[in-house]
C-alpha cells in the first residue's frame, strides 16, 4: 500500500481499563503529567498532543467496570494476563535526564534502555496498576 | 511543576500482547493496513513492529510468551477478558469515514458500536480484533457539537 494510500493516519486514542479511577487519574495527571480534557463518573480523557485532522490525540482511562459494548469483558482486571504490552509517549532529549531524576524522586523503579535500531533511549516505568509505561526519545547518537 | 508535562509530546507506540501472532498480523496488515517496519526475533518469541499513518507512531504486537526483563511481572498467557486494555483509536480522515466501515462490515468484521461525540466533535465505530482488543476508527468532525 502507498503511504498516501492509508487510510490509518496515526494512533488516535489509546485508553485504559482501570479499577481506582481516582488513583490513577491523579497518577496521568500529575506523574505523567497530562492534560485532562474531561472528566465524568466513569472515565476521564487527558490531551497527549495535537492529532490528525483537527483532532486530539489522547490518552484515556475507564473505570472497569464501565462496560458499555464491551460486556464480553470481566470487571476484573489481571496486570499479568492483559492484553497490553506497553505505552510509549515521546519526550524530547533535552527533558530525558530531567525527567528520569524526576520520576526516580518520585520513588518510582526506572528502567532505563537503549534501541539501537530506532536510534532511541527510553525510561520504562508501571503506573499504579501495573502497566508499563515507556518515555522514550530520538538520540542519533544511540546505534 | 506544571501539572500539564510539557517534556510529553505524543503517543510514540502502542504494544498489545498477542496469543495467535499468525492471525493477529493478517489482521493489522490486511484489515487495519499497516506497514512492517521491522520483525523481531527472539528465543522466546516474536515481535513486529508497525508504522501507523505517515508519522513516527508505531504498534507493536508481542507474543505473549515473549517476556523480557521489562515484562518479566507478566503471564506468559494472556486472558483478554481480563485486560486492561480499553481500546486503541486510530485517526481516519473524514472522508473516509463511510466507505471504511462500509469496507470493514464487508470484510465479515461485526461492527460493534457506531455514533458520535459532540465534547469530541467526531465520529468514531469500533469493532474487536480477532483476539477481542477493541479498536475504533475515528474522524474529527466539526459540525458535531
Amino acid at each position: 500500500m502507498n503511504k498516501s494510500d492509508r487510510r490509518v493516519k496515526g494512533l488516535g486514542e489509546v485508553s485504559i481499563r482501570v479499577m481506582n479511577l481516582d488513583a490513577m487519574h491523579k497518577f496521568y495527571e500529575e506523574v505523567v503529567g497530562l492534560e485532562v480534557l474531561r472528566r465524568d463518573e466513569s472515565f476521564v480523557f487527558f490531551k497527549v498532543a495535537e492529532g490528525y485532522g483537527g483532532h486530539t490525540q489522547n490518552l484515556a482511562l475507564f473505570e472497569a467496570g464501565e462496560r458499555s459494548f464491551i460486556e464480553t469483558k470481566s470487571p476484573e482486571l489481571s496486570e499479568e494476563k492483559t492484553t497490553l504490552h506497553h505505552i510509549a509517549l515521546n519526550i524530547s532529549l533535552e527533558d530525558y535526564e530531567t525527567e528520569k531524576r524526576r520520576l526516580e524522586g518520585l520513588g518510582l523503579k526506572i528502567q532505563a534502555t537503549e534501541h539501537a535500531w530506532l536510534h532511541v533511549r527510553s525510561l520504562y516505568f508501571a503506573d499504579p496498576e501495573g502497566n508499563l509505561l515507556e518515555f522514550v526519545c530520538y538520540d542519533e547518537t544511540v546505534r | 511543576m506544571n501539572k500539564s508535562n510539557q517534556s510529553i509530546t505524543g503517543i510514540a507506540e502502542i504494544s498489545l500482547r498477542v496469543h495467535d501472532l499468525d492471525l493477529m498480523r493478517r489482521f493489522y496488515e490486511e484489515v487495519i493496513g499497516l506497514e512492517v517496519l521491522r520483525e523481531y526475533q527472539e528465543s522466546s518469541g516474536k515481535a513486529i513492529f508497525y508504522a501507523v499513518g505517515a508519522g513516527d507512531e508505531n504498534l507493536a504486537l508481542f507474543e505473549e510468551k515473549l517476556i523480557g526483563w521489562f515484562t518479566r511481572d507478566k503471564s506468559p498467557q494472556i486472558d483478554p477478558k481480563l485486560t486492561t486494555l480499553s481500546h486503541i483509536a486510530f485517526s481516519i480522515a473524514l472522508d473516509d469515514f463511510e466507505s471504511e466501515k462500509k469496507r470493514i462490515g464487508q470484510l465479515g468484521i461485526e461492527i460493534i458500536d457506531s455514533g458520535t461525540s459532540s465534547w469530541m466533535h467526531s465520529r468514531m465505530f469500533y469493532f474487536f480484533d480477532p483476539e477481542g482488543n477493541l479498536i475504533e476508527f475515528k474522524s474529527h468532525d466539526e459540525s458535531i457539537r
